[in-house]
């Protein structure tokens, strides 16, 4: 696309010039603040790397049903999906056969619904409703011990906002950040076998109003390969005191996708993208009735695969594996220290000292959802 | 009304008849911030339901777009241009090929006239296009009709729309 010879045009083109002035002023106005939010994001970015994270108990789990997490959804673009994840963790025994107030299920499924709107061109709102159904098996002396059910989880309404784009020859850069409330929408009352209430780690819902924050950035042409790109996201869910009078540890996620796209069709029918993904998460200790739960949290560091398949226009299906690579597990109770550590207890049974219900890696997540997108509005 | 517009009026309308074969056939854009189908999705959406367009194809590693006009030929690479930006992404540059007629304005400049537009034809082609001016002939020709402008970012039209002509392909 060489240029030889230019000419302003002066036709009914031309009125469309009057918006596209008020644009550039914007824009002007917006690299210069570009310089300051560069430093911030790359701030952002190191600290998250260095941050661990933590879980995905009552989790979003794909929460952004898209190859690449910094853009927004196209304007007018509507999207559903639906994402089923299981999660599994190692068995815990308690000869007491009572289940730990922190314990976490052994066996997660969250199948979620998901419902995404771009409003704008750097905005999209999603509405994620979860169904949850948990499983906690405990080995003990006289077989194992399973308990748990299903029941809708806590339902989250989220704001994008796409902050920084810059195109380039070699590709598009792109960061967002998403935030939004968790909403108590969940099940709060299952019982186990003996017709106890379920600690609050292991409900569906979490009874509790939190506060979701994620940062977000894609780079597509990495190495100046168009087609590898690098993604990563951020996120953080801050807890607030829940069902039982528990809150649950604050959670945060830092995860990092490399994908390559092996093949693409020029229609826009069919894609396929793949590649490795690694999943630092971090929780912080439980608390409950205002007593910090010393070493119920911990981290996880997984590794795996993601891929992405477009089947049809607008419509894709996913595939996402994790297992864990490293663990470890918050400090349990400081000696002489002032909170206690509660394990073993019903919220209507009085507290005590036990020993620290250390946390318990995850083993390995699998994933898969489909997408459909479709055309909103105009 | 003066003398000039009533020459230029007489002009346009000598040419009205065989303007009806005048047509836009081909547009092509390179856009950027495409970066995965679901971007391109909405570009195809945007673009497909555009009056005029026949058929869009998206080759999303390229960043390009390419649009195939209906039969007719009425299609407005403005609103192309338009519902590309709406659609999320940026236009970085876009071509046309079109068929038409070179004629001069009311105020003397050479313009190709395509359907019910008209493009302005850059001065170093005067020569060359001299003997087709207002001749019956119908040319197709290849140009860029518009390039962002170096160091904007995101913008939509941010400069003065430009056509380029690039090519003669064919006169008739």
């Amino acid at each position: 696309m060489g240029a030889v010879h230019e000419f302003l045009v002066e036709n009914e083109l031309t009125p469309l010039l009057a918006r596209p002035l008020c644009a550039k002023e914007k824009v002007v106005r917006f690299q210069e603040s570009i310089a300051c939010r560069r430093l911030m994001w790359v701030c952002l970015l190191v600290l998250s790397s260095f941050y661990a994270s933590t879980a995905r108990g009552q989790d979003p789990a794909g929460r952004d049903p898209a190859p690449e997490t910094a853009p927004t959804l196209f304007p007018g673009g509507g999207l559903v999906s639906f994402n089923s994840g299981f999660t599994t963790r190692g068995l815990t025994s308690n000869p007491s056969e009572v289940i730990p107030l922190t314990a976490r299920p052994t066996f997660s499924h969250a199948g979620v619904f998901i419902f995404r709107w771009g409003f704008h061109r750097d905005f999209d709102l999603t509405v994620l409703v979860p169904v949850i159904t948990n499983h906690y098996e405990m080995a003990s002396p006289n077989g194992n011990l399973v308990s748990g059910g299903t029941g809708i989880g806590d339902a989250m309404l989220l704001v994008k906002y796409r902050f920084y784009r810059q195109d380039s020859e070699r590709g598009t850069t792109q960061a967002s950040v998403t935030f939004g409330p968790k909403l108590p929408t969940g099940r709060t009352d299952l019982n186990d076998v003996n017709g106890n209430r379920l600690p609050a780690s292991l409900q569906p819902g979490s009874g509790s109003t939190d506060f979701f924050l994620a940062a977000n950035w894609t780079y597509t042409g990495l190495f100046n390969v168009k087609r590898l790109v690098a993604d990563g996201d951020f996120n953080s869910l801050v807890r607030s005191t829940g069902t039982q009078d528990t809150r649950l540890g604050i959670e945060l996620e830092s995860r990092f996708w490399l994908s390559y796209t092996p093949y693409q069709s020029k229609d826009v029918k069919r894609e396929w993208l793949i590649g490795p993904s690694f999943v630092w998460m971090h929780r912080q200790d439980d608390m409950i009735a205002g007593v910090t739960q010393y070493g119920s949290g911990g981290g996880d560091l997984l590794a795996g695969i993601t891929t992405f398949l477009g089947v049809r226009p607008g419509m894709h299906i996913w595939l996402r594996m994790d297992w864990d690579v490293a663990h470890s597990s918050n400090p349990g109770l400081v000696p002489g220290g002032h909170d206690h550590v509660l394990s073993g207890l019903h919220s209507n049974q009085s507290s005590t000292t036990a020993p620290v219900v250390e946390h318990v890696p995850l083993r390995r997540c699998f994933t898969f959802g489909i997408t459909q997108q479709f055309r909103f509005h105009h | 009304m003066n003398t000039r517009k009533l020459a230029g009026l007489f002009l346009f309308s000598s040419v009205l008849v065989p303007l009806s074969r005048a047509q836009v056939k081909h547009i092509e854009m390179r856009v950027e911030g495409m970066t995965c189908n679901f971007c391109a999705f909405g570009v195809k959406q945007y673009l497909g339901r555009q009056s005029g367009v026949q058929k869009v194809e998206v080759a999303l590693i390229q960043g390009k777009v390419d649009i195939t006009p209906k039969e007719d030929g009425q299609i407005d690479p403005a609103k192309l241009l338009k519902a590309t930006y709406d659609s999320g992404v940026t236009v970085a540059e876009m071509d046309m090929t079109a068929r038409g007629r070179i004629v001069t304005d009311s105020s003397g400049n050479f313009i190709l006239l395509v359907a019910n537009q008209s493009f302005a034809i850059a001065p170093d082609l005067l020569k060359r296009l001299e003997p087709l001016v207002n001749s019956p002939t119908i040319v197709t020709v290849y140009g860029e009709l518009y390039r962002k402008p170096a160091g904007d970012q995101n913008t939509y039209a941010s400069a003065p729309l430009k056509l380029l002509i690039l090519d003669v392909q064919k006169k008739e």
